[in-house]
């Protein structure tokens, strides 16, 4: 190749045009800025040379203010969709909220029974920001959920009440805006961890799911320009005074934790239950394997805490990693995915406070 | 830059934000577009730049040009979103490309169209480097490569640029 023709070809490349951004661009940050998104940027590189390994090793770790002190706040969507709703349930892999296809599943370990969860288990609340990091390098957090567990009577019976909600900032459009998806609801009984009743009522979205002691009735209505219905109804595995968690209810495990035996070398399955309908062929009940796989010491905005790490399994697949305080099995932190994408939650408040 | 207005930014003062946009945002967005070669994506990479800066210049310790520091930072952004894309094999829809834009001479169009057949591993090497007038040895530690093979991937992208040119004519 010719001196010429690459130096034509570089003062070509040198004058390459590219376009302008959008003028709403500004204002989209700033609102982000003010709906409380934060974003960890990569300022070094990884790995490559020797020298930098170090310096990479203090990955940042992001607090999302989703209370902004007063701060004019962006739009509020009151208007829940369907998609919306889907987008915020996280938490699970997709194989957690679909049916299990093919023969059910059979437990890994000895199934989880006999907790005396009245005596263990204390109401509470618990605050958590979801991030989501991109090849260990770029963090975005723009997710609160806030659990709440008080006790309640449902049917003349001793319950907990669990409540979860979460708010989400869209950042990717040209106004971002929050969503706060409908609170997700469950009554469980108070001596067993056994879900009663659970449900997601939103403007346009309506799934409740009520238990007997073998059964579980599912109704599910969206309204609007779509509309769909279901009504299903299934026998529930295991025996009748077992624990079970709700899959489409992402962070049913936190008064499980509480009630668990942990320690080193602990391992249980409960089973959990996903949407009964509407493939009739699936199984919607499956194995959730737990096991107490070592313990850290970790630090998470709500302070420092002395933790059991925990892996969850579901068949052949670990779908996340959760740290539990050994005082009081309070969920601390959650992890899943890869290193290519990964979502954490971690605790930001408690009430009370941590002992 | 002012010392005043990075320590405004640092402390999350929205005014101070918005002066550093207007400095600097535009030639941030066409790197940005540059490299990952869409105007979402673009938009994307310079939003996450801006709302992570606050926090960010804690790590900045005022050795350098400030401006070349942004531009790593945005670089590395973009190219972590473009290897994502890459993964979710995901193809641009970007409709906002398909602009009408003012007449430009007929070998800048055919050099784009080159440019942008490229293969990644090429085109940012030959973006970065001759576009963006960084070194081999910055290039290589954008990408994560060796220098060498910065300069190996910056030659064969000018043959092949060259080579694509001299056929369309």
């Amino acid at each position: 190749m010719s001196n010429a023709t690459v130096d034509a070809i570089r003062l070509g490349l040198r004058s390459l045009a590219a376009p302008e951004p959008q003028p709403q661009l500004l204002a989209r940050i700033l609102e982000s800025r003010a709906a409380g998104i934060r974003v960890a940027l990569p300022l070094a590189r990884r790995g490559y040379r020797k020298w930098i390994v170090g310096a990479l090793a203090a990955a940042a770790t992001v607090v999302l203010v989703m209370s902004n002190g007063g701060r004019a706040r962006p739009p509020v969507r009151t208007g829940i969709d369907y998609q919306d709703l889907a987008a915020a349930l996280s938490f699970w892999p997709q194989a957690a909220i679909a049916q299990q296809l093919g023969p059910p599943r059979l437990p890994r370990y000895d199934l989880v029974r006999h907790l005396d969860a009245a005596r263990v288990v204390h109401a509470g609340a618990w605050t958590y920001d979801i991030c989501a990091t991109i090849d260990d390098e770029l963090t975005k957090c723009r997710s609160r959920l806030t659990i709440e567990l008080r006790e309640a009577q449902r049917g003349q019976r001793p319950a907990w009440l669990m409540i979860q909600r979460v708010a989400m900032v869209r950042d990717w459009s040209l106004r971002p805006d929050t969503i706060h998806v409908p609170p997700d609801t469950t009554y469980f009984a108070r001596e067993t961890l056994r879900p009663i009743a659970w449900s997601i009522v939103g403007d346009r979205i309506r799934v409740e799911r009520n238990f007997s002691f073998d059964s579980v009735h599912e109704t599910l209505d969206i309204t609007g320009p779509d509309p769909r219905s279901w009504r299903a109804r299934g026998r529930l595995p295991g025996a009748a005074d077992a624990p079970l968690v709700l899959r489409w209810a992402r962070y049913d495990v936190v008064p499980l934790l509480q009630a668990l035996p942990l320690a080193p070398g602990w391992r249980g399955s409960v089973y959990s239950v996903g949407l009964i309908g509407p493939v009739p062929r699936g199984s919607p009940f499956s194995p959730l394997d737990m096991r107490v796989v070592g313990r850290d010491r970790i630090d998470v905005p709500a302070g420092r805490f002395d933790c059991w790490k925990i892996e969850l399994r579901m068949g052949d697949e670990t779908v996340a990693m959760l740290w539990a305080s050994k005082d009081r099995g309070w969920l601390i932190k959650a992890m899943q995915g890869t290193r290519e994408r990964r979502t954490e939650s971690t605790l930001v408040s408690a009430t009370p406070p941590a002992p | 830059m002012g010392a005043a207005l990075i320590e405004a930014v640092r402390a999350g003062n929205p005014e101070a934000l918005a002066a550093l946009y207007r400095e600097h945002g535009a030639a941030l967005y066409r790197l940005a577009h540059r490299l990952t070669g869409t105007r979402e994506e673009a938009e994307d990479v310079v939003h996450d730049v801006f709302v992570g800066l606050p926090e960010a210049l804690a790590h900045y310790e005022e050795r350098g040009k400030f401006t070349s520091w942004l531009k790593r930072v945005t670089a590395r952004v973009a190219l972590i979103r473009l290897r994502s894309r890459q993964r979710r094999r995901e193809v641009s829809l970007d409709g906002a490309d398909q602009q009408p834009r003012p007449p430009v001479d007929a070998n800048v169009i055919a050099l784009e169209g080159a440019v942008n057949s490229l293969p990644d591993s090429l085109r940012l090497v030959i973006v970065l480097k001759e576009v963006e007038g960084y070194s081999h040895g910055e290039v290589a530690e954008l990408l994560g490569i060796s220098v060498a093979a910065s300069r190996v991937r910056a030659a064969r992208a000018l043959a092949r640029l060259r080579k694509v040119l001299e056929d369309g004519r």
